[in-house]
């Protein structure tokens, strides 16, 4: 009775430890896919470039530009929706990824935009963000 | 003090110091490594007898190779993130350069690049670029300013790229090229002065029982809570250990709240008077004020059950820490304790409701948080001396199983529990 007692005190402490934790380290793995997912585009959309010699000129979602390249075979059929966990090329249903280049082709931009806030979380491009590598603090 | 009692005092700042070291050592392994870390097997392409790399966290910033019996037998370095603005055709490139035991590089290989996938295998397959470098200094090639006068020429085709790689070593070398100024001058204000101020009255709240001092301590915690919580904000806080864990103690710069901090702990467990839960913390000291606000007769007493369960609040929440820091999950750390909610203006929620929450709860069950919720308590309390008998205790072995979390978390690859 008294093991019993202490344990139901104890379940609002650990639901408060998991509200805690596991929303944050379910961002933290949503994140490292979406990172890897968006290198990966990445590499596919630089071979489609030098394969064209610019890059498609038009706005695409995630998905579409995932088809776009899966259609040029410069990326696999298989990759995942970071989103959903299903493929991306079935599934469109949740997907931040935008693509968009200027008039010419010639430079190319893959962003990541927060669903509820529409920030920017992520982003690849020809000019700025070059790269998802983050600062080191000095040595 | 017994044998007995010096080894279990041993055990238990052992304890912290051991955790704290992980903690310090997992982040020079993340600032060195950073997402992708060289692995040995990189680096065996070009020394062979390498068997472990060991993080240096000094101004290199690279990774000692070391042989089967521990002797370092050569160096190795990645560009990335230093050189993440220089970009070649349309990316910058991650470079792994190795260096041999005479400290001359034996080896250039491209690990990731974000440039032009054709270029970038262009530039690796031409081994007569990608071995420009071999022989070379780690001095020679950060000096580097002109590839081509340091006869080292594009790689046709893919020129851009191939020159972004060598400037990239070059910056990534002369980086940390320069030697680090060592300021030794003090820097020393008058909130070092004041925070000194506030641990001697504490110690002397502590140690001297004169009954006409020891009337006068409730001015004492009032200014504690005023000056040294609301005024100055400089509480002893998880978000604050852990800054000074991973970035260093700022001794020349805060000597004041460095002495305090170190003062803080070793005072308990020297001599098992909890001087700064006791005496100084604002936040104890306005819950022991919120105490007196309503009549003993509306205090509750606390159930079993419940007094049970809320023990294990504080150690959770170290729990927490050590988590968000071995994971790097996006937990703002002040948001677990109250502490910064005394800086009032840059308070975040998480924080001032710990506070209120804290409070509210202590005025039916008198200094709950102290007792309870409190993580950065709970690790004064771990280390205190105890009086009379000690013996190995429940909070004993809540130290080691906090410890082997440590270990679990450092040596365990993120990527386990993270995917």
């Amino acid at each position: 009775m008294k093991s019993t007692l202490r344990f139901i005190a104890l379940i609002p402490v650990l639901v408060g430890v998991a509200m805690i934790l596991v929303p944050s380290i379910r961002e933290k793995r949503l994140e490292l896919r979406v990172r890897s997912t968006l290198l990966t585009v990445q590499e596919a959309l630089q071979r489609l470039h030098v394969a064209d010699e610019e890059y498609p000129r038009k706005r695409l979602s995630g998905h579409d530009l995932v088809k776009l390249l899966v259609d040029r075979k410069f990326l696999d059929p298989t990759l995942l929706n970071p989103w959903t966990g299903k493929s991306y090329l079935s599934d469109a249903s949740q997907d931040c990824l935008l693509y968009h280049s200027d008039q010419e082709g010639e430079i190319y931009n893959l962003s990541v935009v927060s669903p509820k806030s529409k920030r920017v979380l992520f982003q690849l491009d020809s000019t700025e963000h070059q790269s998802l590598e983050e600062e080191n603090e000095s040595f | 003090m017994s044998i007995k009692k010096a080894l279990l005092q041993a055990y238990r700042i052992a304890v912290l110091i051991m955790i704290a070291w992980l903690i310090r050592a997992h982040h020079d392994r993340m600032r060195v490594q950073g997402d992708w870390p060289v692995t040995v097997s990189e680096v065996k392409t070009f020394l062979p007898e390498a068997y472990r790399l060991k993080v240096d966290p000094g101004p290199r910033g690279g990774l000692k190779v070391l042989d089967s019996t521990g002797n370092q037998i050569g160096y190795a370095i990645r560009t990335m993130p230093n050189s993440k603005s220089i970009t070649g055709y349309s990316g910058p490139s991650d470079v792994l350069m190795v260096f041999n035991a005479d400290d001359k590089a034996c080896g250039v290989a491209i690990r990731h690049s974000y440039d032009t996938p054709s270029h970038v295998e262009d530039v690796s397959s031409d081994y007569l670029f990608m071995e420009s470098w071999n022989g070379k200094s780690w001095e020679e090639i950060a000096a580097i300013k002109d590839l081509h006068q340091a006869g080292i020429y594009g790689v046709s085709g893919a020129t851009r790229t191939s020159e972004a790689v060598g400037e990239s070593l070059s910056y990534r070398l002369a980086s940390t090229q320069g030697e680090i100024q060592d300021d030794w001058q003090l820097r020393i204000s008058w909130r070092d002065f004041a925070l000194m101020i506030f641990l001697i009255f504490g110690c002397l709240f502590a140690f001297w029982k004169n009954p006409s001092f020891q009337r006068r301590r409730w001015i004492f915690s009032l200014v504690t809570i005023l000056g040294l919580g609301l005024w100055m904000g400089d509480l002893l806080a998880q978000s604050l250990l852990i800054g000074w864990i991973k970035g260093g103690v700022p001794w020349k710069t805060l000597p004041g709240i460095v002495i305090f901090a170190t003062a803080s702990f070793l005072l308990p467990w020297a001599s098992g008077q909890p001087v700064y839960c006791q005496f100084i913390c604002p936040h104890g000291n306005l819950q022991r004020w919120a105490m007196k606000l309503l009549p003993a007769r509306w205090k509750r007493p606390m159930p079993d059950s419940v007094k049970w369960a809320a023990q294990w609040i504080a150690p959770l929440l170290l729990l927490i820490v050590l988590i968000t820091v071995f994971l790097h999950l996006e937990i703002d750390l002040t948001g677990i304790e109250p502490f910064d909610a005394y800086l009032l203006k840059g308070a975040g929620i998480a924080t001032i409701s710990v506070a209120v929450i804290g409070l509210l709860v202590s005025l039916y069950y008198p200094m709950f948080y102290c007792k309870y919720a409190c993580p950065t308590g709970w690790l004064l309390g771990f280390i205190r001396k105890r009086a009379g008998k000690d013996h190995f205790s429940a909070r004993d072995w809540i130290g080691i199983v906090l410890l082997m979390i440590a270990c679990g978390l450092y040596w365990m690859p993120a990527e386990w529990i993270l995917g």
